[in-house]
C-alpha cells in the first residue's frame, strides 16, 4: 500500500492527501454537527415544552383560584397555536381524563404519579406533565404532547445542509487541489525539463523560465545558478590555465635552477682546483726563480767553456753533457713557468702550422724509431694567438707523452692540425668553446689507453703514473694551463689497450703579425761590434754575460749597482748603444733605471732581463720605453739573438 | 366570668346568623331582556355545566363569584351536583375546546354580577336573595321550575 503510494507522481499524491483530508472534515460536518444540532434542538424543545407546560400549568391553577378565566383562556389559545404541541389532557388523580385538547387522539401515555413532573420522550413524541394543587388535599396532572416532527424535519435538514455543505467543499477543494498540484509540479516538470536540456545536451542558454514571485521561483533560481555554474567553469577552466602555466613555469624554473645549482657545483671545483693550481703555480714559480739565476750561471759558464775549448777534448764533451742536462732542467723550469703562467705576455700571432712541423721533427729526432709517427698538419689552418714556446712545449709533452703510452711496443703517433669550425651544433660535447673558428691539434697514440679514474686526474699537476723521478707530473697540467690561458679546450679520449686521443682547440687568429718568428729564425749574422752596458746586481750573472756578448766582439761594460750604472751613464751617454738591465735590483728596479736613461737619452735601445716577476707586464715594458726583455735564465742563442734584433732595429731608425 | 359570658354571646351570634344564612334562598339572575321567565334545574345543570352556551339570541355569559362562599358552594353542587373546583375544571375543559361561545366571567360581589347582568344581554348569574333588594328594572330573577325565590316551594332554598 504504502509503495503504492510511493509509485505515485507528486501530483496524484497532494491530490489524494487532499481529497483524504476532505473527506474527513466532510464527515465531521455530516456527522458530528447533527448530533450537536439535534441536542441542541432537542434541549430547546425540552424547555419551551417544559415552559409552556409550566405556564399553562399556572394559568390552570389561577383560574382554580380569583383570577379572571380571560388568563388561562388566553393561554389556551396561544397554545393551540403553536403546531408543535400535539395534546393537553388534564388528568385526575385516577388517571382519568378530566378535560382534554387532543384532535389526533393521541393516546395518553401512562404516567407515574408518584412523580410531579417530568419530560420524557416515548412514541416519537415528547411528553410533559405536572401536578396541580385541586381542592386543597386533592391534585390534577396536566399533562403535554409536543411533536418531534418539526424537530426531526430541522435536525434531517441541517443533516442535508451539511451534507450538501460538505460535498459542495470537498469539490471546490478537490478543485483547488488539482490547481494547487499543478501549480507545485508544473515548475517541477519544468525544471526537470530544463535539467534534461542541460544534461543531455549542455545547453546553457536555452532555458525558458516564466517569471514569478512564489517559492516556485526555483526554476528562475535554478538558471541563474546554472548560468553562474556557467561562469565558475569557465572561471575555473581560466584558473586552471593560468594554473597549469605557473606550473609550467616553476618547472622550468627549478630546471633552471638545478643548471645552475650543477654549474655553481662545477664551477666550485674548477674554483678549487684552480687555487690549487695558483698555490702550487705560486710555490713553483718562487722556486724557479731562485734555480732560474742559478741555472743561467751554470749555463752560461759551460757555453763560455764550450767555446773556449776545443771540440775534441774530453772537457768539451763533458761541458756538453753539462749543457745538456742543463737544458733539461731549463726546460723544467720554463715548464714550471709556464704552468704558474707568468709569462702569458709573450703571446702573439702565430702560424701554429710552423711550429707543429718544427714540434713534430724535433719528436722524430728525439722518438726512438719503433714509434710510426703520422702527421697531418693543414698548412692553411692559420694563427693563433700564442707564445710559440708554449704551443712548442705542448705538443712535445704530448708527443712525450704518447710515446710513454707506446714505450712497450710498437705504436703509431698521430699529429694532425687543421681548423674546427664551431658552430652550435658540433659544439655540444665542448660547451666551452664559443661560436667561431678553432684550430683544432689532435695528438692520438695507439699505446696502452687509461682508466676513468686516471683520466679525470691527467690534469692535475705532480699527479703522475710514471716511476719516480721519470715524470714530473706537470706535464699535462702545463698543456691544461697553456690551453685554458688562451680561451681554448682540451678534450681526451681513450681507451684502456686502445689508445688515447688529445684533441686541443685553440681559438684561430687573425693573419697579422704573422712573420716575426719567421724572421727571427731567419736571422744569419749574430756578432756585433757595439757598445753594451750591462746592469745586474749579481756580479756572477753580470761575469757570465759579459762573456758571451765579449764572445760575440761587442764591447761590454758592466756595473753591479744600478744608481752607479746610471751615473756612468749620465756623465757620457753617447758611449753605449745598447743597456741591458736587470729587472729585480737593490735601490733602483731596472724600469725605473730605464726611464730615468732614455730621459737622458731617448733613442737608446734598452733591453730589461727579468726572472720571476708578477709585476712585468709586457704593456708596462713596452711603456717605460724598453725595447725588449729576456727571460732569465738567458741562453746564448736568445741573448745574441735578441741583442742582434735590438741593435738592428736602432739602425733601420 | 366575664370572658365566659363574652364568648357565649359571639357563639349565640354566630349561630343566628348561621341559621338565617342556611336558609338564604339563591337566585338565579339574567338580563331584564332575556326572553325566558323561569328556568328549569336541569336546563340550570346544563347551562352551567357549559353545555348549553346559548340562548335564543345571544351566547350564555357564565357568571361566577370570584370568592367561594356557601352560596357558591351550594349553588354548584345544587345544580351541577359537582364541587365548585370541579365546575371550575370542567370549564377550564370547555375553554381548552373552545366550546364558550363567550367566556365566564368571575366577579368578585353579588353587586356587581347584579350590574354586570343588567348590562349583558346574555349574561346568567346567582346571587343571594337578600342582594336582590336593590335590584333595578334591567334584572330579571327568574323562577326555577316555575318556582319564584319568595315561593316556600323554591328549589334553591
Amino acid at each position: 500500500m504504502t509503495q503504492l503510494f510511493k509509485n505515485l507522481s507528486i501530483k496524484v499524491k497532494i491530490i489524494t492527501i487532499f481529497a483524504l483530508v476532505i473527506s474527513l472534515a466532510c464527515i465531521f460536518i455530516v456527522t458530528y454537527f447533527p448530533v450537536m444540532q439535534k441536542k441542541q434542538v432537542a434541549g430547546a424543545l425540552r424547555n419551551k415544552a417544559e415552559s409552556t407546560l409550566n405556564m399553562l400549568a399556572a394559568g390552570v391553577s389561577f383560574a382554580f383560584g380569583e383570577t379572571d378565566y380571560e388568563v388561562v383562556n388566553r393561554l389556551f389559545s396561544l397554545a393551540k397555536n403553536d403546531s408543535s404541541i400535539t395534546y393537553i389532557v388534564i388528568l385526575d388523580e385516577a388517571g382519568n381524563q378530566q378535560i382534554a385538547f387532543n384532535p389526533q387522539k393521541i393516546v395518553i401515555p401512562v404516567i407515574n404519579s408518584q412523580i410531579a413532573h417530568k419530560t420524557f420522550e416515548d412514541k416519537g413524541m415528547l411528553h410533559t406533565y405536572t401536578a396541580i394543587d385541586f381542592e386543597d388535599a386533592d391534585y390534577i396532572i396536566l399533562i403535554m404532547g409536543f411533536s418531534l416532527e418539526d424537530r426531526d424535519k430541522q435536525i434531517a435538514s441541517i443533516r442535508w445542509t451539511g451534507f450538501a455543505v460538505s460535498i459542495a467543499i470537498f469539490f471546490v477543494c478537490f478543485v483547488l487541489s488539482i490547481y494547487l498540484s499543478k501549480l507545485i509540479t508544473n515548475p517541477i516538470q519544468r525544471v526537470i525539463k530544463t535539467i534534461n536540456q542541460i544534461g543531455r545536451k549542455g545547453d546553457y542558454q536555452q532555458i525558458i523560465g516564466t517569471r514569478s514571485n512564489d517559492e516556485v521561483a526555483l526554476i528562475e533560481a535554478f538558471t541563474s545558478m546554472v548560468a553562474n555554474l556557467e561562469d565558475a567553469k569557465k572561471d575555473l577552466i581560466l584558473t586552471n590555465q593560468v594554473l597549469e602555466k605557473r606550473a609550467k613555469d616553476l618547472e622550468e624554473e627549478v630546471q633552471e635552477r638545478r643548471r645552475a645549482e650543477n654549474e655553481k657545483e662545477k664551477l666550485e671545483a674548477q674554483l678549487r682546483q684552480s687555487q690549487k693550481m695558483q698555490a702550487i703555480g705560486t710555490l713553483a714559480g718562487g722556486v724557479a726563480h731562485d734555480f732560474n739565476n742559478i741555472l743561467w750561471v751554470i749555463m752560461g759558464n759551460t757555453e763560455i767553456g764550450l767555446r773556449k775549448t776545443p771540440k775534441d777534448s774530453p772537457v768539451h764533451s763533458k761541458l756538453q753533457e753539462i749543457l745538456t742536462a742543463s737544458n733539461r732542467a731549463k726546460n723544467l723550469v720554463d715548464q714550471i713557468l709556464d704552468f704558474s703562467r707568468q709569462d702569458e705576455q709573450e703571446r702573439s700571432a702565430v702560424q701554429i702550422h710552423i711550429i707543429a712541423k718544427e714540434a713534430v721533427k724535433m719528436l722524430e729526432s728525439t722518438l726512438p724509431s719503433i714509434i710510426e709517427i703520422h702527421k697531418n698538419i693543414d698548412l692553411n689552418c692559420g694563427s693563433v694567438f700564442a707564445d710559440p714556446t708554449q704551443i712548442h712545449q705542448m705538443i712535445l709533452n704530448l708527443g712525450t707523452n704518447a710515446y710513454h703510452a707506446m714505450e712497450d711496443k710498437n705504436g703509431i703517433l698521430e699529429i694532425s692540425l687543421n681548423v674546427f669550425d664551431v658552430n652550435s651544433k658540433a659544439c655540444e660535447s665542448c660547451p666551452e668553446l664559443h661560436q667561431g673558428k678553432y684550430v683544432e691539434l689532435t695528438v692520438s697514440d695507439s699505446g696502452c689507453g687509461m682508466d676513468k679514474e686516471t683520466m679525470e686526474r691527467i690534469f692535475e699537476p705532480f699527479f703522475t703514473t710514471k716511476e719516480v723521478g721519470e715524470g714530473t707530473g706537470l706535464g699535462l697540467a702545463t698543456v691544461h694551463g697553456i690551453v685554458k690561458s688562451m680561451g681554448g679546450a682540451i678534450k681526451v679520449y681513450s681507451e684502456i689497450g686502445e689508445g688515447t686521443t688529445f684533441r686541443i682547440f685553440l681559438p684561430q687568429h687573425g693573419e697579422e703579425n704573422s712573420g716575426k718568428i719567421e724572421k727571427q729564425q731567419e736571422l744569419p749574422d749574430l756578432r756585433g761590434n757595439e757598445r753594451i752596458l750591462i746592469v745586474d746586481d749579481e756580479q756572477q750573472v753580470v761575469k757570465m754575460v759579459q762573456e758571451m756578448l765579449e764572445e760575440l766582439s761587442y764591447t761590454v761594460t758592466t756595473v753591479t749597482d744600478s744608481k752607479a750604472a746610471l751615473e756612468r751613464f749620465a756623465s757620457n751617454p753617447d758611449d753605449f748603444d745598447l743597456v741591458i738591465t736587470d729587472q729585480t735590483m737593490p735601490a733602483m728596479t731596472g724600469v725605473e733605471l730605464a726611464k730615468q736613461i732614455i730621459h737622458i737619452r731617448p733613442d737608446i735601445p734598452i733591453l730589461l732581463t727579468t726572472g720571476f716577476s708578477k709585476m712585468m707586464t709586457e704593456e708596462r715594458i713596452k711603456n717605460s720605453g724598453i725595447r725588449e726583455f729576456i727571460k732569465k735564465p738567458i741562453v746564448y742563442y736568445e741573448l745574441e739573438t735578441i741583442v742582434r734584433k735590438v741593435l738592428d732595429e736602432k739602425e733601420i731608425k | 366570668m366575664h370572658r365566659y359570658r363574652l364568648f357565649i354571646l359571639l357563639v349565640l351570634i354566630s349561630l343566628s346568623l348561621g341559621i338565617e344564612k342556611l336558609h338564604a334562598q339563591i337566585a338565579v339572575v339574567v338580563n331584564s331582556n332575556h326572553h325566558m321567565e323561569s328556568i328549569t334545574m336541569a336546563e340550570l345543570n346544563r347551562i352551567f355545566l357549559g353545555e348549553i352556551t346559548r340562548w335564543k339570541n345571544e351566547n350564555v355569559t357564565l357568571i361566577d363569584h370570584k370568592y367561594k362562599s356557601n352560596t357558591t358552594k351550594n349553588f354548584f353542587n345544587r345544580v351541577c351536583g359537582l364541587s365548585q373546583s370541579k365546575v371550575r375544571l370542567k370549564w377550564i375543559g370547555k375553554m381548552l375546546n373552545g366550546d364558550f361561545q363567550t367566556l365566564p366571567v368571575k366577579l368578585a360581589s353579588d353587586a356587581e354580577i347584579l350590574k354586570f347582568v343588567s348590562e349583558t344581554p346574555g349574561a346568567i348569574g346567582f346571587v343571594d336573595s337578600e342582594s336582590l333588594d336593590h335590584i333595578t328594572d334591567l334584572v330579571k330573577v327568574l323562577k326555577i321550575d316555575g318556582k319564584a325565590v319568595n315561593d316556600p316551594k323554591y328549589p334553591m332554598r
